[in-house]
C-alpha cells in the first residue's frame, strides 16, 4: 500500500519541479534537462500505479514507460540538436534576447 | 434547368473573360457582347412563358433540410430582363469607355460575374438562395469599385465593403432564424409565413434584419454612406451597378421582403410597415436636398439615386396594390432613366474632362445628343408626362392616395419638385455658352455616344407604351397582383 | 482481401515512403513522394466510400484485439480527416517538387524534406485512425518531431527559435498528456476509447487525468492562450511546411479532443468545461483577427489567421450540449468547418509563399500591383478569404449556417453572434491583404508567363474550399457514419 504512495509522490514532485524549470528557466538546455525530469516523474507514477493492481504488476504501465522513454530520448536529442544549431548561427542560449537582425525566412 | 440560364451564362462568360486574359480584347468582347445577347434571348422567351402562367423552378440540395433554387416568375423577370438587357447595352459603352484603361479583363469579367448575381437576387426562389446571390454581388463588386487602385479608390471600397457585410451579417442571422423557426420558405405571393404567424415578436425582429440587411444596398438612410463614395469606380460601374444591379437587388430584396415573404397583410398586421415607410420617406425628402448641393455630377446622380431608391421602399412598405406595382415598376423606370445619367456624366468627363456642374458650360453646344439624352432622362425623372418616370410615379401617388396616406403623396410630389431642382441647374448650367466649342467630328466616342441615345429612347418608350402588355407598368401590375389576392386596377 | 487492412495500409504506405524517400537520395526522393502521395489519395478515398457503405469499423493490428491489442478505428470523422489530409497532401506535395528544387548540395536540410513530410503524414494518419489513449501520445510526439523539425529546415536563426518554441511547448503537451493517461489508467484500468466510454463512472482521478489530456491538448492545438508558439513556428517555417503545419497538423491533436469531449467522456462529467472551450474559442476568434489585422508580414497575417480560425472548431463543445438538433448540427458544422479551413489555409499558405519569392520579401504594403502580374496568386487570396469569412457560395458558408442553426436551435444566440462577428473581422484582415494585392502598382518581378505551374496548386485548393459547399451533403452522411453521433443516437 505505501510503496506505490511514495512512488506516486515521488513522481508527482519531480513533475512539478520539471514543470517549473521548463517555464521559467531561461537557458534552453535547462529546460531540456527540466522536460526530462517531468518525464521521468510520469513514469515513477506510472511505475508505482502499476505496482499497486492485485496479483502481481500490471505490465501494461511498464511498457508504456518504456515507449515513454523512447519518445522522450529521441525529443531530447532533437531538442539538443536544435540548441546547438541556433546557438551557432545567434550565439544565443535563450529565446528571450532577440536575435541578430537582418536574418528573415 | 433552363431557368439557371440568366446566371449560368453571365457567370461563364465572366470565367472565359478572365482566364483568355489581358492581351486578347477583341475575343473577350466578343464573348462578352455574345453572352448577352444570348441570355437576353433566353429572358425574353422566359417572360414571355411566364405571361403565358410557365413558370420554370429548379434547385439543388445544399445543406441538410436546406435547398439553393431559383424559380422564373413575373417579379423576379422584371429585374432579370432589366439587369440582362442594359448589361448589353452596358458592355458597348464600356468597351468604348475602357478603350485605354488597364486590367479590362478583371474588369469585364467581374462585371460579368455581377449580372450573374444581380440576376441571381432577382429570380432566387427563397430568403437563402437570395442572401446567397446578395453576398456573392456584395464580393464581386468590390473589385470593380476599387477598379482604379487608387488610395481613394481603395477608401472607397473599405467603406463599401463595411456596409456590405455589415449588412450581409444582419440578413444572414435574419434569415438563418426564420429558417430555424419556419424551415423553408418559398417566395409566395401575399405572404409565406402562415405556419408561424403567431409568433409576432420574432417576426418583427427577423423584419428588422432583413431590412437591415437589404436596406444596405438599398441606401436605406442611415444605410447610405457607401454609395456616394463608391462612385469613384468607372463610369460604367457606376452606371450598371450603381444605378442598376446593386442598387436594385436591395430595393427588389425589400420588395420580395415584403409582398413575398410576410405579405402585406401580415407587414401591416406586425406594424412594420409604416416605420419602413417612414424611413423612406425622410430618405426621400434628406436625399433630395442633399443632391441640391452637390457640385460633383456624379455624387449629384447618386444622392438622386438614394432618393429614387426610396420611392420604390416607401411604395411598397404603403402596402396597397397600386402603390406596389408603382414601386415595381419604378424599378424597372429608373434604372432606365438613372444609367441615361450616369452614361452621360461618363461620356462628359471621358470627352470633355468635366466632372462638375459649375464646370458644364458649353457642353450642350459641344455634345448635343448626349444633353438632349440627358434632358429627357431628367424631366423623365422629375415626372413629366409622357416619360417613364411619370407612369410609376402616378401609380405611386394614386396608391398612396388610395390608401389614404395623405403625407406619402406630399412627400412624392415634394420630393418631385425637389428632383426638378436639382436636375435643370444640370441643364442650364450646360445650356450656358462657355469654353467648348462645337465639335468638327463626331461628338463623342461612338460606342458610347448610342447606347446612351439607346437607353434615352428607351426612357421615352416605357412612358408612352405603359398601358400596354409587356410594358415595364404592366408588368409590373401582373406581377404584383398575385400579392394582393388577384386584386386589377 | 487487402482492402480489409485499410487503416494498417494507410499507415504503412507513408511509412514506406518515408524510408524509401530517404534511401533513393534528392533526385529520385521527390518522385517517391509524388507515387506515395497518389497511392494514400487512392487509399482514403477507398476508406471513405467504405465508411459510407459498411459504417465504421475496427482493425486490430496483428490479429490482437482491445484491451490486449491496440485497435485502429475507422469512422466518417477519422475518414473525412484521413481524406483531407491525402489532399491536402498531395497538394503540398506538388507544390514542394518546385518549391525544394535546389541542387545546392550543403543547403542546410537539403533533401530532408521529403522524408519528414512523408512521416509526419504516416503519423497524422496513424493518428486519426488510433482508438487507444496511450498510442495517441505515441502519434502525437512522432507528428511532433517530425513538425519541429520541419520548421527548422531552413536553418535560418528565426526558423531554430521558432523551432525551439514549438519543441519546448510539445514536450510541455507530451509530459501532460502522458500525467493524464497515467492518472486515466489508475482509476480505470483501460486505455481503449470505446471500452472507456463505456465503463467511466464518476471518480476525481479519472476526471483529474482526463483534464489534464484535454489541457495538453489545447496546447498543441494553440488555443488561445496556449497559442503563443504558433504564429513564429507556421510563420517561419518552409512555405509547404507551414501549410501542413496550419491545415493539419492542429486538426490532429483537435480530432483527439472532439473524440474525447464528445465520445469518450459523458456530459457534464468535467463540468463545465465544455462551455469554458467555448468561451476560449470565442476569445481565440476576436483575438487571433485582431492580431492579424495588425500584422505587417503576409506569413505572419496567416498564422494568426490560424489562430482565429482554431477557435471555432471549439464551440462546439457548448453547442453540443442543447439539445439533439443542436449536437448533430454542430458536429456536422464543425466538420465542415475543419475540412474547410484546411484546404483553404493550404491555399493560402501556399499562395503566401509563391508571392513572397515572386516579391522577393514578405512585407505585405510592398506588394501593391500583385494583382496585375501575379493574377492566379491574387484569385487564390480571395477564394480562400471567402470561405474563411463564411460568405457564401464556400464550405466556410456551410459551416457558419450549420453551427449558426445549432446554435438557433438550442436557443443560444450569443453562439451565432461569435460566429457572425467572427466572420466579419475575417473579412476585415482577409481585405486588408486583398487591398494591397488589387492597389495600383507595378513592384512584381516576374510575369505570369515566367511563373512556376505549381502556383496553380494552392488556386485548387483554395477553389475546393470554395466547391466544398457542394459536398456538405457527403460531409453529412460521413457525420452520421461517425462513432460521435452513432454513440449520441443523433443524426444531422
Amino acid at each position: 500500500m505505501t510503496s506505490y504512495l511514495i512512488y506516486v509522490a515521488g513522481g508527482a514532485l519531480l513533475y512539478a519541479l520539471g514543470t517549473y524549470g521548463l517555464l521559467a528557466r531561461r537557458h534552453l538546455i535547462h529546460k531540456v534537462i527540466s522536460a526530462n525530469l517531468m518525464g521521468s516523474g510520469v513514469f515513477l507514477i506510472l511505475i508505482g500505479l502499476g505496482n499497486r493492481a492485485e496479483g502481481g504488476p500490471d505490465p501494461v504501465p511498464q511498457a508504456m514507460v518504456l515507449t515513454g522513454i523512447v519518445v522522450t530520448v529521441a525529443l531530447t536529442a532533437l531538442g539538443l540538436a536544435i540548441i546547438k544549431r541556433y546557438y551557432s548561427a545567434t550565439g544565443l542560449t535563450n529565446l528571450d534576447d532577440e536575435p541578430p537582425a537582418g536574418e528573415r525566412p | 434547368m433552363i431557368a439557371w440560364v440568366p446566371v449560368a451564362v453571365p457567370a461563364l462568360v465572366g470565367l472565359i473573360t478572365l482566364m483568355l486574359g489581358e492581351t486578347r480584347g477583341r475575343a473577350r468582347n466578343a464573348v462578352n457582347l455574345l453572352g448577352a445577347i444570348g441570355s437576353s434571348a433566353v429572358v425574353v422567351s422566359l417572360v414571355r412563358s411566364a405571361y403565358a402562367g410557365d413558370t420554370f423552378t429548379s434547385r439543388i440540395p445544399m445543406l441538410p433540410g436546406l435547398t439553393f433554387g431559383v424559380s422564373t416568375d413575373l417579379l423576379g423577370l422584371l429585374f432579370s430582363a432589366v439587369a440582362t438587357v442594359l448589361w448589353g447595352v452596358t458592355l458597348v459603352y464600356a468597351i468604348g469607355y475602357m478603350d485605354h484603361a488597364r486590367d479590362r479583363a478583371r474588369f469585364f469579367g467581374f462585371f460579368a460575374w455581377c449580372i450573374s448575381a444581380a440576376n441571381g437576387v432577382a429570380l432566387a426562389e427563397d430568403p437563402i438562395s437570395l442572401f446567397i446571390f446578395y453576398e456573392v454581388l456584395s464580393l464581386t463588386t468590390y473589385p470593380l469599385v476599387v477598379h482604379n487602385g487608387t488610395p481613394e479608390a481603395l477608401a472607397a471600397g473599405r467603406k463599401y465593403l463595411f456596409y456590405a457585410l455589415g449588412g450581409g451579417a444582419a440578413l444572414l442571422v435574419g434569415v438563418a432564424w426564420l429558417a430555424s423557426i419556419a424551415g423553408p420558405t418559398p417566395f409566395t405571393p401575399g405572404g409565406a409565413l402562415g405556419a408561424v404567424a403567431g409568433r409576432n415578436n420574432e417576426l418583427r425582429a427577423i423584419f428588422a434584419l432583413m431590412v437591415a440587411g437589404f436596406g444596405v444596398k438599398a441606401a436605406l438612410m442611415p444605410l447610405h454612406g457607401w454609395l456616394p463614395g463608391a462612385m469613384v469606380a468607372p463610369a460604367p460601374v457606376s452606371s450598371l451597378l450603381h444605378a442598376v444591379a446593386v442598387v436594385k437587388a436591395g430595393v427588389f430584396g425589400i420588395i420580395r421582403l415584403v409582398n413575398e415573404l410576410y405579405g402585406p397583410e401580415l407587414a401591416t398586421s406586425l406594424g412594420v410597415a409604416t416605420p419602413l415607410a417612414l424611413l423612406a420617406a425622410a430618405t426621400i425628402l434628406i436625399s433630395s436636398v442633399i443632391a441640391l448641393r452637390q457640385d460633383d455630377l456624379k455624387r449629384r446622380l447618386a444622392y438622386s439615386t438614394i432618393a429614387q431608391l426610396s420611392y420604390i421602399t416607401l411604395g411598397t412598405a404603403l402596402c396597397s396594390p397600386l402603390a406596389a406595382a408603382g414601386a415595381v415598376a419604378h424599378l424597372a423606370h429608373h434604372a432606365v432613366m438613372k444609367i441615361t445619367m450616369f452614361f452621360t456624366a461618363g461620356s462628359v468627363y471621358e470627352t470633355l474632362h468635366v466632372k462638375k456642374v459649375s464646370q458644364m458650360p458649353g457642353v450642350a453646344r459641344r455634345m448635343p445628343l448626349t444633353m438632349i439624352s440627358f434632358a429627357v432622362a431628367a424631366f423623365a425623372l422629375a415626372g413629366i408626362p409622357p416619360l417613364a418616370g411619370f407612369a410609376s410615379k402616378w401609380l405611386l401617388a394614386a396608391g398612396a392616395a388610395e390608401d389614404g396616406s395623405v403625407w406619402a403623396v406630399l412627400v412624392y410630389v415634394t420630393s418631385g419638385a425637389l428632383a426638378i431642382g436639382y436636375m435643370v441647374p444640370v441643364l442650364t448650367s450646360a445650356l450656358r455658352p462657355g469654353k467648348h466649342a462645337p465639335a468638327a467630328g463626331p461628338e463623342s466616342d461612338p460606342r458610347m455616344l448610342w447606347p446612351i441615345v439607346a437607353v434615352a429612347v428607351l426612357t421615352v418608350v416605357f412612358g408612352l407604351t405603359a398601358g400596354l402588355p409587356g410594358s415595364p407598368t404592366h408588368w409590373a401590375i401582373t406581377a404584383i397582383a398575385p400579392s394582393f389576392g388577384g386584386w386589377t386596377p | 482481401m487487402l482492402l480489409d487492412h485499410l487503416p494498417a495500409l494507410l499507415v504503412a504506405v507513408p511509412l514506406t515512403g518515408a524510408a524509401l524517400s530517404f534511401v533513393a537520395g534528392h533526385r529520385r526522393a521527390p518522385h517517391v513522394a509524388l507515387v506515395t502521395a497518389a497511392a494514400i489519395v487512392a487509399l482514403a478515398v477507398a476508406l471513405v466510400a467504405r465508411v459510407l457503405d459498411a459504417g465504421p469499423f475496427r482493425y486490430a493490428v496483428g490479429g490482437w484485439t482491445a484491451p490486449l491489442g491496440i485497435d485502429l478505428v475507422a469512422d466518417g470523422a477519422s475518414a473525412l480527416f484521413i481524406v483531407l489530409t491525402a489532399i491536402v497532401g498531395m497538394g503540398v506535395t506538388l507544390y514542394a517538387t518546385a518549391y525544394f528544387r535546389t541542387d545546392d548540395e550543403t543547403a542546410y536540410g537539403h533533401g530532408l524534406f521529403w522524408t519528414l513530410w512523408l512521416f509526419m503524414w504516416t503519423s497524422l494518419n496513424a493518428l486519426f485512425l488510433t482508438g487507444d489513449v496511450f498510442n495517441v501520445y505515441v502519434c502525437l510526439e512522432l507528428v511532433g518531431i517530425s513538425a519541429v523539425t520541419l520548421v527548422t529546415l531552413s536553418g535560418g536563426a528565426e526558423a531554430l527559435r521558432a523551432g525551439a518554441r514549438y519543441l519546448y511547448a510539445s514536450m510541455l503537451g507530451a509530459m501532460t498528456y502522458l500525467l493524464g493517461v497515467a492518472l486515466l489508467y489508475a482509476s480505470v484500468g483501460q486505455l481503449d476509447m470505446t471500452i472507456l466510454a463505456d465503463t467511466l463512472t464518476p471518480d476525481v482521478t479519472a476526471a483529474t487525468g482526463l483534464a489534464l489530456m484535454i489541457a495538453a491538448l489545447v496546447l498543441k492545438t494553440a488555443l488561445v492562450p496556449a497559442h503563443f508558439w504558433l504564429p513564429a513556428a507556421h510563420g517561419s517555417a518552409p512555405s509547404p511546411v507551414s501549410a501542413a503545419l496550419s491545415s493539419l497538423v492542429v486538426k490532429g491533436s483537435y480530432f483527439v479532443i472532439l473524440r474525447l469531449m464528445l465520445y469518450v467522456i459523458p456530459v457534464g462529467y468535467l463540468g463545465g468545461t465544455d462551455v469554458a472551450l467555448g468561451v476560449l474559442g470565442s476569445v481565440a476568434i476576436v483575438w487571433g483577427s485582431v492580431q492579424a489585422l495588425f500584422q505587417t508580414r503576409i506569413k505572419q497575417l496567416v498564422a494568426y489567421s490560424t489562430v482565429a480560425q482554431v477557435g471555432y472548431l471549439f464551440l462546439v463543445f457548448p453547442l453540443a450540449r442543447l439539445g439533439a438538433d443542436a449536437f448533430a448540427l454542430a458536429v456536422t458544422g464543425v466538420l465542415v468547418h475543419a475540412v474547410s479551413h484546411g484546404l483553404a489555409k493550404a491555399g493560402l499558405f501556399l499562395a503566401s509563399g509563391s508571392l513572397m519569392s515572386r516579391f522577393g520579401h514578405d512585407r505585405i504594403d510592398d506588394m501593391r500591383g500583385a494583382a496585375r502580374s501575379a493574377p492566379v496568386l491574387t484569385l487564390t487570396v480571395a477564394l480562400a478569404g471567402i470561405t474563411m469569412m463564411g460568405l457564401p457560395p464556400s464550405g466556410g458558408f456551410g459551416a457558419k449556417w450549420l453551427l449558426v442553426s445549432s446554435a438557433l436551435a438550442g436557443g443560444a444566440w450569443w453562439w451565432a453572434a461569435v460566429l457572425v462577428a467572427g466572420g466579419l473581422l475575417a473579412a476585415a484582415y482577409m481585405f486588408r491583404l486583398l487591398a494591397v494585392l488589387l492597389a495600383d502598382g507595378d513592384a512584381v518581378l516576374g510575369t505570369p508567363a515566367s511563373a512556376p505551374r505549381t502556383e496553380w496548386v494552392p488556386l485548387a485548393l483554395a477553389a475546393a474550399a470554395v466547391v466544398l459547399v457542394a459536398a456538405v451533403p457527403l460531409i453529412t452522411d460521413l457525420a452520421s457514419a461517425s462513432n460521435i453521433l452513432i454513440r449520441a443516437g443523433v443524426t444531422p
